[in-house]
């Protein structure tokens, strides 16, 4: 009789996920890795975000319609 | 605004009117509906907005799958994974563009110019967001789920809210997640969008007062 299996799948070695993630401590600050690598990555796309052009930016308007801020 | 429509005063005893004419003075459906920006508008950080609603949008989407379905799909089908996944990481990402938009905002001082009831509204909005997240959380329906709120528990009893927020009551924690806070969470957003459309966008710091160039009605 083939046993049902419930929850995620699981390799021998169990998934990366279910482990517990490694921390990084400098003084009173502790932070995991993940966590770390989510600011940096959010700071990277604000960054980012005030380089990169706009597509289209300086281009008149289109519409006839007054402007409305 | 100056370019508000010019709407007469209702009879006094008529609310609809008075309602009426309210909303044609402040919320006219060219602030609503703009069909043109001014330029500064024209920058990638003026998307963060756009993408953290968009994300609610999937985040409201694939709830309304889970809700139909229930844990014992959720834990067991890969389709139910599948839709789980969505929903957890479509939070990942409302929260990532939500606190992008809080930066954004933060450092061009987005409550300038009456604007403040647009700012107070989006801090509303993100600690509701948290709240929200947590019921989530413990309506997991696993071990992580009872974990989270064996320890919570004490937290809230300290704080002096677990009499009515029992986070060891699944009942109420799934009642609040699936009805109470997605109402809450997308009724403010509405609010928060109609406000940033009313207020209109805010300039820059560093924005000129004179009208930009590319403000101008293009010549024919």
């Amino acid at each position: 009789m083939v046993e049902p299996t419930y929850g995620p799948v699981r390799t021998e070695e169990g998934s990366a996920v279910d482990a517990p993630a490694t921390y990084l401590s400098w003084g009173f600050i502790l932070i995991s890795i993940p966590n770390l690598l989510m600011i940096i990555g959010m700071i990277v796309v604000f960054i980012a975000a005030l380089i990169v052009p706009f597509p289209h930016r300086g281009r008149p308007p289109v519409s006839k319609e007054p402007r409305h801020e | 605004m100056s370019d508000l429509p010019q709407v007469p005063e209702a009879e006094p005893g008529n609310w609809t009117l008075s309602i009426r004419r309210f909303i044609e003075r402040r919320i006219p459906l060219a602030h609503l509906l703009p069909s043109r920006q001014p330029y500064w508008v024209g920058s990638w950080v003026y998307v963060f907005g756009a993408v953290a609603i968009a994300a609610l949008v999937m985040v409201i989407a694939t709830g309304v799958v889970l809700v139909f379905f229930g844990p014992q799909w959720w834990h067991v089908s890969d389709a139910g994974h599948f839709v789980n996944a969505m929903h957890f990481w479509s939070v990942q990402v409302f929260f990532v563009f939500m606190v992008l938009h809080l930066w954004g905002q933060y450092f061009a001082a987005g409550w300038r110019d009456g604007r403040a009831p647009t700012w107070a509204v989006g801090v509303v909005i993100f600690a509701v967001s948290v709240v929200a997240t947590f019921t989530g959380y413990i309506a997991q329906q696993n071990f992580d789920a009872q974990w989270i709120a064996i320890n919570a528990k004490d937290a809230m009893n300290a704080v002096g809210v677990g009499a009515f927020f029992n986070v060891l009551n699944f009942g109420q924690m799934y009642g609040l997640h699936v009805m109470f806070f997605p109402i809450l969470v997308v009724t403010l957003v509405a609010v928060h969008v109609v406000l940033v459309r009313v207020k209109g966008v805010v300039k820059p710091l560093e924005a000129p007062e004179a009208e930009p160039p590319t403000e101008q009605e293009p010549q024919p």
